[in-house]
């Protein structure tokens, strides 16, 4: 379990570089799991979040031959967002890949 | 396919106008809105009336879900056209993405405009770099920051690394907009 956690969040951390290479934020030119995404302080607004799990959605279902939806309503205006950072979300697309 | 409806403020019934102002009314609208005293709805009303006969305001309610989940706007004031959008902080983040496109594409094609402007004040960041997403630059700032966007930038930038991904989702989305000129 904790190999998978880590390379889940290896994909995450990859997406985020390659989406900056275009974004070009300096927050995220080296991203680690505490790297803040959405919300209070976070480094990208909500078109880019919803942009970047985009990408990140793909790359998942494609590397776990399972689809999964990140964009869900109920995550995407949950009080305590699984996108705040690296960390959560990691921990978010592991839940959804075990249900 | 979900839906979601732009429903002009004037075709609104009372019950929809009081749904709306609890949301313009709620503390984390009126913190980062250029207006922010609490409006009553006595006071809306009689806003309501005035633009009746204003052809050259648009204000839409976006209703999702069968509910009122925010308002987006348009005025064309001394040959400058402007935009405005608010949601309730619990909207989904898929709509509030996909709506200002819509709206984008809605407002250059039917006023047949080649630049809209955007009024925010300089402490929301979150919607500076929301109409940057959208391809506005930022004008001189002033306490209250003016962003620009030409019909040129909002096409690059619906290819660029943003929109080109939120676009793709739009097509799960169903679209209508119902205006009060067109009753």
């Amino acid at each position: 379990m904790r190999d998978k956690i880590a390379k889940i969040e290896k994909i995450v951390i990859d997406i985020l570089k390659e989406f900056n290479e275009e974004l070009e934020n300096e927050a995220l030119n080296n991203p680690t799991s505490k790297t803040k995404l959405y919300g209070t302080n976070g480094t990208l607004d909500s078109l880019a979040l919803v942009s970047f799990i985009t990408d990140l959605e793909e790359s998942i279902s494609d590397e776990f031959d399972k689809e999964i939806v990140l964009a869900d309503e109920k995550a995407m205006s949950a009080t305590t967002s699984p996108f705040r950072n690296v960390e959560s979300l990691t921990n978010y697309i592991t839940k959804l890949l075990e249900e | 396919m979900k839906s979601i409806l732009l429903k002009d403020y004037r075709l609104l019934t009372d019950e929809e106008h009081k749904d709306l102002l609890q949301i313009r009314n709620a503390d984390e609208i009126r913190e980062v809105s250029l207006d922010a005293k609490i409006i009553s709805f006595d006071e809306h009303l009689s806003w309501i009336k005035k633009l009746q006969d204003d052809r050259q305001k648009e204000y839409f309610a976006v209703i999702y879900n069968n509910k009122i989940i925010g308002g987006v706007n348009t005025f064309d004031i001394d040959a400058k056209v402007k935009w405005g959008v608010f949601f309730e902080s619990l909207a989904p983040l898929m709509i509030k993405s996909i709506i200002p496109i819509y709206f984008m594409d809605f407002i250059f094609s039917t006023f047949t405009c080649s630049d809209i402007y955007a009024e925010i004040k300089k402490e929301n960041l979150n919607a500076i770099s929301y109409n940057k997403s959208l391809g506005f630059k930022l004008l001189p700032r002033k306490d209250i920051v003016t962003m620009h966007l030409t019909h040129e930038n909002y096409l690059k930038a619906k290819n660029g690394v943003i929109l080109k991904r939120v676009i793709k989702k739009m097509t799960l989305y169903k679209f209508k907009i119902e205006r009060y000129d067109e009753r």
